[in-house]
């Protein structure tokens, strides 16, 4: 009798914790990806070596670092269309003042200048957010159009070619890892590392939960809202330009005009990793893991004869399908708490 | 141990010159529990929000633990151990109960990194304090509400709470849920925590209460040890009339059912249920919380599937599969959460007032324009008495006022049968009264007025019949000429094994 | 005597302090802001640049761009009034350009009569709205139906819709349509572009929808507050459905106009006006969350936009500087809007403050 009783209980803990795993967003896209890939892996066995995998990180690194500020602005409650601009402004600005200042620094310089710059940057959006209460998607919408246009009337609007960009950049882009890997996914990879820690162990990181949970009981509770929104915005605007920092380096090429626009990808893979629209859940995990579903279908379609034509269509269909799966996914488990 | 923990000199407070609170004087002694007693708009809500901090009193002392403070603010009430526990509960809804409760603890200490062990430990000490075992990972956002209390009251224990302010804490609770309320009361009360319980709800204050103060109109009416104090007396003191809960008699009542329900079942809410409604009556379907009643109020309405039996209008069975159905056969529906459910707060009262009849108000070409809203806008603005211009926005109005506007909302669409969920919960005494009178109104009209209701003055007053419902079933029928406020009360609250 | 003098004190009293007197302050309707700023620098181009802004070209100009903007500005507006976005409909535009393309394409023939051409043409704008028709009732049924956020189902829907475009043109533009179309893209009528008419009469079927039928109310409540629609029995899958019916159909009439002026259908033709318009919409007053909001606005807003941007063109000023104007002019007005109306509130509070004082010692005089 008590070995029935024993194995009943066991059975259903394991099926409390399946339940549990597959309400996490992020478990869902793993097995996306882990799918995807081998159905792409299937079909052209040239998606499974290292090279492809190397490459198909180095693509990840823009979004995903560009993608942890997002996520933490919508986890706080909003979304930042700023985004691509602040990392534009703030990398080229740098290139061009190293340029002016000394070409030969090494590349920590650049990545301090631009920092300060995008820090910069994230504070004016704190600024008109925390003291005008403007709704962070109308004050992000207006600042990105606005930084790209001074930057292209004040700093510059002419790219800088490979010839003119600075020795360490270009040394950058040429430092590989392990074989193959380039150092800047690494540095992805340790940024998410850091803000993970920073959001999960810190009163601040969990500050930004708690404003995107509720605003007014994390006032009640001790919270300072303004110092809380100057903090995330500052930090985020030093995502963006580290991002804008490493993909100009590997570009080769300092575009005023680059990535700009690109601002609803960005969001389009923080979504689809999991961090919601309204604000309070997510991680940012699940950032890299949209960001590299977003790649590996963007890129690696033509391995299984996909022809460019058909991408957008192709990703705009598995994009439908992703979040109708997610939608789908929290009205079960709301349904399971009823 | 007999300080004082909080005293209220001649406090007076006025918003807009409009004088709220008039010479308070209260005392507050550790480990005693205080209610405070008042209809909306008498003043209570204002009184807690001096004491915590949130209003400055223009006139009077204030005094905590001692200390004379002319111009208290949140932090430093928080920082002399005053806790207010208001009806949204102040929680995190996407993170879990033990980060709950810890993150306030850790935010009082000033502590840059965040434990996620120490969180754990101290939410299982806090929660081990009051007496209850709730799963610590679990989301607050996916526990039921009398949890979510709980969790807010261990919350307020970690920070160190020396007065815990509840406000109107079991409105959302069933029985079993309130017994535990009680219980976790007493334990803090044993351990020296003050307790301010608002509430009006006689039970309450008899169960965990050691003193009662009633305010009315801002002013002071009754400040008594609760053995002192006279049960019957308290409607007295709330609304200042000696009411004697006539019991509502229809002028005539039809020989012709208007609705009439048979067998009704929607899956585990409720089971067959029957019913039937005259010309000139009004039925109460009354009990406690989780008894099904609301369920069979959106069942009739559309909102919830019917599984099980018929409902008939004036001898013809209908559907009411939706809610679209539901108006189509006349069925309105005032749903008990105002605010979210009933009330448009960022639209004109004239847009309110107009929502449901708008397709009927078109002309030939499908069109309307404003004049044409205006018309049965302001005639039902006129009938109901809501003082408010048509273009203010419905957030401008007082709780009263805005239920007027629900009320005339679907006055207008000239309905058959009238369900009423809750209609008088936090609306102020006059509009009370009137909305009970434009209720008894309409059933002389030939109108079906189906009322649900907690408030047993209210169901007295204002229904010829009352079925009290338990577990899902009619446990209960009876004419109300035939009760008094006790019977009916035991009647709601007798717990059927 | 006295008693009747206390009381129309108290009225009177009661009027100074009355919160609901404060706010009726005109400049704080978003419409009179905007007409204000439109008439100021109205004055400031005819003062500065009298020789090149009046002139029938730059007038005609404007009026042709405020189209192009416009009608996709409106588009995306009604689908804000609704709490939503909707940032599909410029790929949508295209995609009905394109397949307007191609039809025209195979089937106009050098010998083909006017006529013919004219009726081609009507059938190219009941296809056009056709395909509107269809995106909306896409968008529409991932929202509703399968209760995909918006801001992700059109994202999604933008994506197909750029791909299904992708996908027929191979990702080359198609250029060269019948001299009549074209006309319609350069022609005027009494001075006026024809594309500006189109614009009116789109702007106006929309102010009838919004201000003069029972959707319009329908929408703004449902913006507001879904749950409360639900409960007073309106429809909100239906609401979801004509919302997003009618800006991509709105939408598509604009496919046709850039064919019209361009001379072509391309895949990505207006990519970053889809900011644009969301500037717009938040520029005429429609709040963050939507509930509210005015066609007349949209035009105003619209008309500023347009006014500044070619009005610092005569003037010189950069083109990037230009391009940021909506963004400009959206941050400096609702800026704006918060520093005056927290003037208020504060002018308010000290009046009240006084007031209360007032009260509270003569009560005290009166208690004793």
């Amino acid at each position: 009798m008590n070995k029935t009783k024993n194995t009943a209980i066991t059975e259903s803990q394991f099926f409390k914790t399946i339940n549990k795993l597959f309400a996490k967003n992020e478990t869902v896209l793993v097995l996306s990806i882990v799918a995807l890939s081998i159905l792409i892996g299937s079909i052209n066995s040239a998606f499974f070596t290292v090279g492809t995998i190397y490459e198909t990180l180095l693509a990840t690194v823009i979004w995903g670092i560009v993608g942890i500020g997002v996520s933490l602005v919508m986890i706080n409650g909003g979304v930042d269309l700023s985004c691509m601009s602040i990392a534009m402004f703030s990398a080229y600005s740098a290139t061009k003042l190293m340029l002016f200042i000394n070409p030969d620094a090494p590349i920590i310089i650049l990545f301090l200048i631009a920092m300060v710059i995008g820090a910069g940057l994230g504070l004016v959006n704190a600024l008109f957010i925390s003291i005008f209460k403007i709704p962070i998607f109308i004050t992000t919408l207006a600042t990105g159009v606005i930084y790209k246009a001074i930057m292209l009337e004040f700093i510059g609007n002419i790219y800088i070619t490979p010839a003119e960009m600075p020795q360490s950049a270009l040394d950058f882009s040429r430092t590989y890892v392990f074989g193959g890997l380039h150092i800047s996914v690494l540095i992805m990879f340790a940024l998410l590392l850091v803000s993970f820690i920073l959001m999960r162990y810190t009163i601040i990181g969990r500050g930004v939960y708690a404003l995107g949970g509720d605003p007014e009981s994390a006032e009640r509770i001790g919270y300072n809202l303004r110092r809380q929104k100057f903090i995330t915005y500052i930090y985020t605007g030093i995502m963006y330009a580290i991002g804008g920092v490493v993909y100009v380096s590997n570009s080769r090429l300092a575009d005023p005009y680059d990535m700009i626009g690109t601002e609803l990808t960005v969001i389009a893979a923080v979504v689809l990793g999991g961090v919601s629209l309204l604000g309070g859940k997510g991680s940012v995990w699940g950032v890299l893991l949209g960001a590299l579903l977003s790649v590996i279908i963007k890129n690696n379609l033509i391995l299984i004869g996909i022809t460019s034509d058909w991408s957008n269509f192709v990703f705009g269909l598995i994009f439908v399908l992703a979040v109708a799966l997610q939608a789908f996914n929290s009205a079960r488990t709301k349904k399971q708490t009823a | 141990m007999n300080e004082n923990v909080i005293e209220l000199r001649d406090i007076c407070k006025s918003f807009y010159g409009v004088q709220v609170l008039k010479n308070i004087n209260l005392d507050l002694k550790a480990g005693e529990a205080l209610c405070i007693a008042g209809e909306n708009g008498s003043g209570k809500s204002t009184m807690i929000k001096i004491i915590s901090g949130a209003y400055t009193y223009d006139y009077g002392m204030l005094k905590i633990n001692g200390k004379e403070y002319e111009a208290i603010t949140p932090s430093q009430s928080i920082a002399e151990g005053i806790q207010v526990i208001y009806q949204s509960f102040s929680l995190f809804p996407n993170m879990t109960v033990a980060e709950n409760i810890g993150l306030a603890y850790h935010l009082l200490q000033n502590k840059k990194m965040f434990n996620r062990k120490k969180s754990w430990e101290i939410a299982k000490e806090s929660l081990k304090k009051i007496g209850v075992e709730l799963d610590l990972d679990r989301l607050v956002e996916d526990i039921p509400v009398a949890q979510k209390q709980i969790v807010a009251i261990a919350r307020a224990i970690t920070q160190d709470a020396k007065v815990i302010i509840m406000d109107e804490p079991t409105t959302a609770l069933t029985q079993r849920e309130i017994n535990r309320l009680y219980e976790i009361i007493n334990k803090l009360k044993a351990s020296g925590v003050s307790i301010i319980f608002v509430s009006h709800k006689l039970d309450e204050i008899f169960a965990v209460c050691d003193r009662v103060y009633v305010i009315r109109n801002g002013e002071e009416v009754a400040n008594f040890p609760v053995d002192q104090f006279e049960r019957g007396k308290l409607s007295y003191y709330m609304t200042g009339s000696e009411i004697f809960e006539e019991p509502f008699v229809p002028e005539s009542i039809g020989e012709e059912s208007i609705f009439e329900v048979k067998n009704l079942s929607c899956k585990e809410y409720f089971k067959d249920i029957s019913f039937s409604i005259n010309s000139g009556e009004i039925l109460c379907i009354t009990g406690r919380l989780g008894s099904g009643r609301t369920e069979l109020a959106k069942a009739l309405f559309g909102v919830l599937p019917i599984t099980n039996g018929s409902v008939i209008l004036n001898g013809k069975p209908i559907e009411v599969n939706s809610v679209s159905d539901a108006i189509k056969n006349n069925v309105a529906y005032i749903p008990d959460d105002r605010l979210s459910e009933g009330i448009f707060l960022g639209a004109s009262i004239k847009d309110n007032l107009v929502a449901v009849i708008m397709d009927k108000l078109k002309n030939k070409l499908g069109l309307i324009d404003e004049k044409k809203k205006e018309k049965p806008a302001a005639e039902w603005k006129e009938k109901l008495a809501i003082q408010a211009g048509l273009n203010d926005p419905g957030k401008s109005l007082s709780g009263g006022n805005q239920q007027r506007v629900v009320l005339a909302k679907w006055l207008a669409s000239t309905p058959d049968v009238f369900v009423l969920n809750c209609p008088t919960v936090g609306v102020d005494v006059k509009s009370k009264s009137e909305i009970h009178n434009l209720i008894r109104e309409m059933a002389g009209q030939g109108i079906a007025m189906l009322l649900i209701s907690d408030d047993i003055g209210e169901i007295l007053k204002n229904s010829n019949r009352v079925l009290v419902m338990n577990e899902g079933r009619i446990s209960f029928e009876a004419e109300t000429k035939d009760l008094d406020y006790d019977s009916l009360s035991e009647k709601i609250t007798e717990v059927i094994i | 005597m006295t008693d009747i003098f206390s009381k129309i004190k108290n009225l009177l009293r009661k009027r100074k302090t009355d919160p609901k007197q404060f706010k009726k302050n005109p400049l704080s309707e978003r419409n009179v802001q905007l007409l204000l700023a439109i008439v100021l620098f109205f004055i400031i181009m005819v003062i500065n640049r009298p020789d090149t802004f009046l002139t029938p070209t730059n007038l005609q100009s404007m009026l042709v761009q405020i189209a192009d903007l416009g009608i996709f500005g409106m588009a995306m507006a009604v689908t804000m009034i609704a709490g939503g976005i909707d940032l599909s409909i410029i790929n949508l535009a295209n995609l009905v350009a394109v397949v307007n393309a191609i039809l025209l394409k195979s089937v106009v023939t050098e010998t083909m009569s006017g006529s013919t051409i004219w009726m081609l043409l009507l059938v190219c704008l009941v296809i056009s709205l056709i395909i509107g028709f269809l995106g909306g009732l896409i968008n529409s049924f991932l929202i509703a139906n399968l209760g995909i956020p918006e801001i992700l189902a059109t994202l999604a829907t933008m994506n197909l819709y750029l791909g299904i475009s992708t996908i027929i043109t191979k990702g080359t533009g198609i250029i060269g349509f019948p001299q009549q179309l074209l006309d319609i893209g350069s022609e005027s009528f009494l001075s006026i572009p024809i594309p500006f008419f189109v614009f009116i009469i789109v702007s106006t079927i929309l102010y009838l929808f919004i201000h003069k039928t029972p959707y319009g109310t329908h929408v703004k409540l449902f913006g507001l507050n879904q749950k409360a629609t639900f409960f007073s029995g309106i429809n909100n899958k239906k609401v979801v459905y004509k919302t997003h019916i009618i800006a991509c159909m709105t939408a598509s009439v604009a496919g046709l106009l850039i064919m019209a002026r361009t001379n072509s259908a391309t895949v990505d033709y207006g990519g970053q006006m889809i900011l644009t318009t969301l500037l717009i919409g938040v520029l005429s007053g429609i709040p963050a969350t939507g509930g509210a909001g005015n066609v007349i606005g949209i035009f105003l807003a619209l008309f500023l936009n347009q006014l500044l941007i070619s009005g610092l063109n005569l003037l010189r000023v950069s083109s990037f500087i230009r391009e940021m104007v909506p963004a400009a002019l959206l941050i400096t007005i609702v800026s704006l809007e918060y520093y005056l109306y927290t003037l208020s509130e504060r002018r308010l509070n000290r009046l009240v403050l006084k007031q209360n004082l007032e009260e509270v010692k003569s009560q005290g005089v009166s208690n004793e």
